[in-house]
């Protein structure tokens, strides 16, 4: 088994150095890749946690501009290491589509991942992604009708699908059910690389789906557990790297 | 206008997660057969009358027209509906509609609450669970309105993140619906959010200008005046005039307390910017980034940093106006039309009286101003109370605290 993950950091929290300090720790800890979730103000995917940290970081001025400089320092740390830029419709959409791409681009993000811009309601997003060569990662849920997942995977260029394992919200535990695993092996015979995620915060969890995808997206726990490293002031790089360490053994 | 439009110019739309697509789908679908099925608008006019009270009255103020001197100012009145406001013509169509649905569960956001007592009233009516979503500080605001809900039966939720106001409600609601949607049905409370709702929600309130086109065939109607929050009830009272050249329409947003951004709701001819959030393109209180502005208003229902697509196109080709109306000026909009008609308006209602007072003055007495009296104003009296009468009221609250 090769227990990939794709590990999910909040920009800007618990502050911008700390947030670079956890992608460190990430990074060490040999997660596959990093999804870096840009703060909007209104996250209405996300569970407390999640939400927590990003009204957070937005509270200390957090600038979207902030967050590509982020990428940078992360880039020449780990050149190697894939970036997914995680956001919201709002933001990508204000600071203009096309801009955003290329800055992506230009950044060296492999993918975007912005939920609330899905195929036929995406403002350009998946044609400017084809045109700059970045992944605009779709994000699917396994109650999405096969009919508009062929829909979706026909008019995507990604290599990769993002598959949220249940409805509702990011954070709380999520059961791995037969349809669950049913629906990614289904996704899977698209040839394309799945990821999937959303209550992911066990060993075991990650077991069962080991078998079923190439990467096991964990988000609010590793934010839960910046929180409580930041909170009696230890030192954030080790510790995220020893608790990405004890999933991936 | 067609029923269902889902952009208006560039407006609308449906710019949800995967997740929430096929549940709006299936509303669309259910939406469409049922707003022309004669069962159903048989069963909401029924409803209608027996339940909400309608139709509701349009009352010529005639002691306001006379001290002010221009044009004939008229009342109508959607504050003698059941529990206090229009919020009740949506809440009651859209409950209809989820229990044609087959859903047992109904969630929905509030501000001013006014939309969730209406939602609590109908599902206690309907026999539907109900849970309310509601910033905490609008809990703190408007107090009375959560006691109401209760009473129905429903549960009310304190939402914590954010600014604590509607948005955040907002965001709560759509959470616990991307979970739910099997069983439940999101009742949004104005003509906002992901198609098809700023469609229906039009569609629901519409009655209140039908009523009006009625109940006003023999006025030379100059001017239409309604409060905008989300802004349903100003695109209800619009809705039969918007495809004719007159009368002037007139949208009136919350001044606050002040020009600077986060001081007002003023979208539409202010600081607005096109944006996307919570589902739909429109005119947001955004910064440059495109994270949502922190809003003020005396009102919590006018206190929302996006309005209805539908309304944001109408403001940009012209059909509607838009102007604005201060938290004082609204206080004594309120105090004006309680001393000379006996009717108390709710504080976003006072923003379309206070507006209402400024425009019947340049016109010829001949004409009509209607303003829409959006709500009764039973709910902000801890609002207008402490504003307009501090010590004794506080005296009052001491002494029945004991
Ligand atoms: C009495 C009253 N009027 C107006 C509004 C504003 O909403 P809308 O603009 O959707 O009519 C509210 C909202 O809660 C309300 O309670």
């Amino acid at each position: 088994m090769n227990r990939e993950i794709v590990s999910h950091l909040v920009a800007g929290y618990p502050t911008l150095e700390g947030s670079f300090e956890v992608a460190k720790g990430l990074i060490d800890g040999k997660g596959y890749a990093l999804e870096i979730q840009i703060p909007f103000s209104d996250p209405s995917a996300d569970g407390p946690t999640i939400e927590v940290a990003c009204s957070q970081s937005l509270k200390l001025g957090f600038k979207v501009d902030m967050g590509f400089e982020l990428i940078k320092r992360v880039k020449l740390y780990s050149p190697e290491t894939p970036i997914y830029l995680m956001s919201y419709a709002s933001i990508v959409f204000t600071n203009g589509v096309e801009n955003f791409v290329k800055k992506a681009k230009l950044y060296g993000v492999e993918g975007l991942i912005i939920p609330d811009l899905t195929v036929g309601a995406d403002e350009g997003l998946y044609e400017l992604g084809k045109k700059y060569d970045v992944n605009i990662i779709p994000v699917l849920v396994t109650s999405v009708p096969k009919n508009r997942v062929d829909e979706i995977l026909r008019n995507s260029s990604s290599d990769w699908v993002y598959i949220a394992l249940r409805g509702g919200i990011t954070g709380s535990y999520t059961e791995i059910t037969k349809d669950n695993l049913d629906f990614l092996d289904y996704v899977k015979g698209y040839n394309k690389h799945v990821m999937a995620g959303f209550g992911i915060q066990s060993k075991e969890q990650i077991d069962v789906l080991d078998k079923h995808v190439d990467a096991s997206v964990v988000g609010s726990y590793f934010v839960k557990k910046t929180k409580e490293l930041f909170d009696k002031k230890m030192d954030l790089s080790k510790g995220i790297s020893q608790v990405i360490s004890d999933l991936r053994e | 206008m067609k029923k269902y439009n889902n952009f208006f110019g560039r407006f609308g739309g449906r710019y949800v997660a995967e997740v929430l697509r096929e549940p709006l789908r299936e509303l669309e679908d259910a939406y469409k057969k049922y707003i022309v099925d004669t069962d159903f608008i048989d069963e909401l006019n029924k409803f209608a009358k027996d339940f909400i009270g309608r139709p509701t009255p349009l009352l010529f103020a005639e002691n306001s027209t006379n001290q002010i001197g221009g044009g004939q100012i008229y009342i109508k009145l959607e504050g003698l509906a059941n529990t206090g406001a229009h919020k009740i013509n949506n809440a009651v169509g859209q409950a209809l509609l989820a229990k044609r649905m087959g859903k047992t569960r109904v969630i929905a956001e509030t501000g001013a609450g006014q939309h969730g007592v209406a939602t609590a009233a109908a599902c206690a009516r309907l026999g539907l669970e109900c849970v309310i979503y509601m910033g905490a500080e609008d809990i703190r605001r408007q107090h009375p309105n959560v006691y109401w809900m209760e009473l129905y039966g429903a549960k009310v939720v304190s939402v914590e993140s954010g600014s604590k106001t509607l948005k955040d409600a907002v965001n709560e609601a759509l959470r616990d619906w991307s979970g739910s949607f099997n069983n439940t049905h999101y009742i949004i409370g104005s003509a906002l959010g992901p198609s098809p709702y700023p469609d229906m929600v039009r569609e629901f309130q519409s009655v209140i200008g039908r009523e009006v086109k009625e109940q006003a065939k023999d006025l030379d109607i100059a001017v239409m005046v309604a409060c905008v929050g989300g802004g349903s009830n100003a695109i209800g009272f619009f809705e039969p005039f918007l495809e004719m050249n007159t009368p002037r329409l007139v949208g009136v947003e919350a001044g606050g307390k002040g020009s600077g951004l986060g001081e007002n709701a003023i979208r539409m001819t202010d600081s607005g910017k096109d944006g996307i959030v919570q589902g739909y393109k429109s005119k947001f209180l955004i910064d440059s980034d495109g994270q949502l502005s922190e809003t003020h208003s005396i009102s919590a229902g006018l206190d929302y940093p996006g309005i209805g697509p539908q309304l944001a196109n109408l403001g940009e080709i012209g059909r509607v106006e838009f102007t604005s109306i201060n938290d004082n000026e609204a206080l004594e909009a309120l105090k004006f039309f309680a001393r000379n008609e006996g009717v108390i308006f709710a504080m976003e209602s006072s923003h379309a009286g206070a507006a209402a007072i400024k425009i019947a003055k340049g016109l010829p007495k001949n004409r009509a101003i209607i303003v829409n009296m959006s709500g009764r104003g039973d709910k902000d009296i801890f609002i207008s109370a402490k504003a307009l009468d501090e010590k004794p009221w506080k005296e009052f609250l001491m002494e029945e605290s004991k």
